[in-house]
């Protein structure tokens, strides 16, 4: 087995207090309460969650913060937030939640300078880059808020801003893969691998076995985040940890 | 009786998801900037996440590094977490040198400088065995109860070196390079992961240090 553990991440949208499940980065169904499948992917032994927000709601009742504060109840595992967030403050109201890791995409892409605020403030360690990235022919465009918003950024040139500037880690969504269950976008994982140091979470498109095995022969992403397999019972952790470990890749074994 | 774990609380990091941990082994967290109240803590929990130079200075601003200080020589049990480990050695050279509480004697540096591999990944961020050792002194209490195939969660991008290899208590392997996972000294505690992140595993690592 080389490298690192893989890591195995439970990707949860949500329009609070629901669980969502979209489809390519619009339209939605609601699936439930959030906090119900956080556990049940804790018992199961998932290694991390991610929760976004679709609808930015960072406080007052029915927020993400609500959602993240009641997952701290009973779910002892690193939890990133994204969906939103602007400022330091933000930042400190979601870590004082229960939030480890904050995800941000569109207010760094606007204000790139907020990335080295916070990681000087809360470290690099706290800062998740989240890329939004769409295929252009021969390269990818990075996009906001929730993949509607262009902004001219070349993917790779971003990361390496970004990086640069202390983001501790890059959680990289295809937006074409993203909602359709075809799988991953594999190119675009092994683009950003390539360029920077810090680890790299694969999310996007995973519909069944064979896109988490094509995805880890061809590249070694640290993580891989899902929720289409997960949400709709199509693969258990078990089921995932023993692929990722016929690939040659090592996971915890809760 | 449920016993009271006090935590230093100087405005750094997640501290939520540390009181609900105690409370889910039983425990009943004391979150506090009162310096009188750490440094007569039964049980002190030391966290920190972020830059360490900024958590040294945090915990100045707050007036309780001292009330640390004095409760690490009362010899009652202290467990400190990620930076709240590191700043438990003598200095650290992230960002410039800078000095720790000097608890137990040694440093803090980054995991490139310590592995000389500039092709892994940094923050080393996942999950881990660790590996403590036995020798002269037997398994300390801390890890009594814990299972040695158990995985912990890590996120850092510098690590511990105690100049006794005494007080290296477990390491975890990095890309197969060593790394410090725990320090010890007497009833002193330092865990460079997080037990409150760490599921089952870590519960029970914390309900240890509840009992000791």
């Amino acid at each position: 087995m080389k490298g690192q553990n893989l890591r195995i991440i439970a990707r949860l949208d949500v329009k609070p207090p629901n669980l969502i499940k979209g489809v390519q980065l619009e339209g939605f169904r609601k699936l439930g309460d959030p906090n119900d499948f956080a556990l049940k992917y804790y018992n199961q032994g998932i290694d991390e969650l991610i929760y976004m927000d679709c609808v930015a709601s960072l406080y007052g009742r029915n927020s993400l913060a609500d959602v993240v504060r009641h997952t701290a109840d009973n779910v002892f595992i690193p939890v990133t937030v994204g969906g939103g967030i602007r400022t330091a403050d933000d930042v400190a109201h979601m870590l004082d939640s229960g939030a480890d890791k904050i995800a941000i995409n569109t207010a760094a892409i606007l204000n790139p300078v907020l990335i080295d605020d916070i990681s000087r403030k809360f470290g690099s360690q706290c800062i998740v880059l989240s890329i939004e990235a769409k295929f252009t022919g021969n390269s990818w465009e990075a996009l906001h808020d929730n993949g509607r918003e262009k902004t001219g950024r070349d993917v790779i040139d971003w990361v390496r801003e970004a990086t640069d500037r202390g983001a501790g880690e890059i959680l990289l969504t295809s937006v074409d893969c993203e909602g359709t269950a075809k799988g991953f976008d594999i190119d675009l994982v092994a683009a950003v691998s390539d360029v920077v140091q810090v680890p790299v979470i694969a999310s996007g498109g995973m519909g069944n076995e064979t896109h988490l095995k094509e995805l880890l022969k061809k590249t070694e992403p640290n993580a891989v985040a899902m929720a289409h397999v997960l949400h709709y019972n199509k693969l258990t952790l078990d089921d995932i940890r023993t692929i990722a470990a016929n690939c040659g890749r090592s996971v915890r074994q809760p | 009786m449920t016993r009271t774990i006090v935590i230093a609380d100087y405005g750094v990091g997640n501290l939520l998801s540390l009181e609900r941990a105690i409370k889910a082994i039983g425990g009943q967290p004391h979150r506090t900037a009162d310096p009188e109240i750490i440094a007569r803590a039964g049980h002190l929990i030391l966290p920190g996440v972020g830059a360490f130079a900024h958590c040294v200075e945090q915990l100045q601003n707050h007036g309780i590094k001292q009330a640390v200080l004095q409760h690490s020589k009362s010899g009652n049990p202290m467990l400190g977490i990620c930076v709240g480990m590191q700043m438990m050695l003598s200095r650290s050279s992230e960002f410039g040198t800078h000095a720790g509480l000097d608890i137990i004697p040694g440093h803090v540096t980054g995991i490139a400088e310590i592995t000389q591999d500039n092709g892994i990944k940094i923050p080393h961020i996942g999950w881990s065995r660790i590996s403590y050792h036995t020798a002269d002194t037997g398994i300390a209490p801390l890890f009594l109860d814990f299972d040695k195939e158990a995985f912990v969660y890590f996120v850092h991008s510098f690590a511990a070196c105690p100049d006794d290899a005494r007080h290296r208590l477990a390491i975890t392997s990095y890309e197969g390079h060593p790394i410090t996972a725990a320090i010890n000294s007497g009833n002193i505690y330092g865990v460079q992961f997080h037990p409150e992140k760490s599921g089952p595993a870590g519960l029970g690592l914390l309900n240890s240090f509840k009992d000791l």
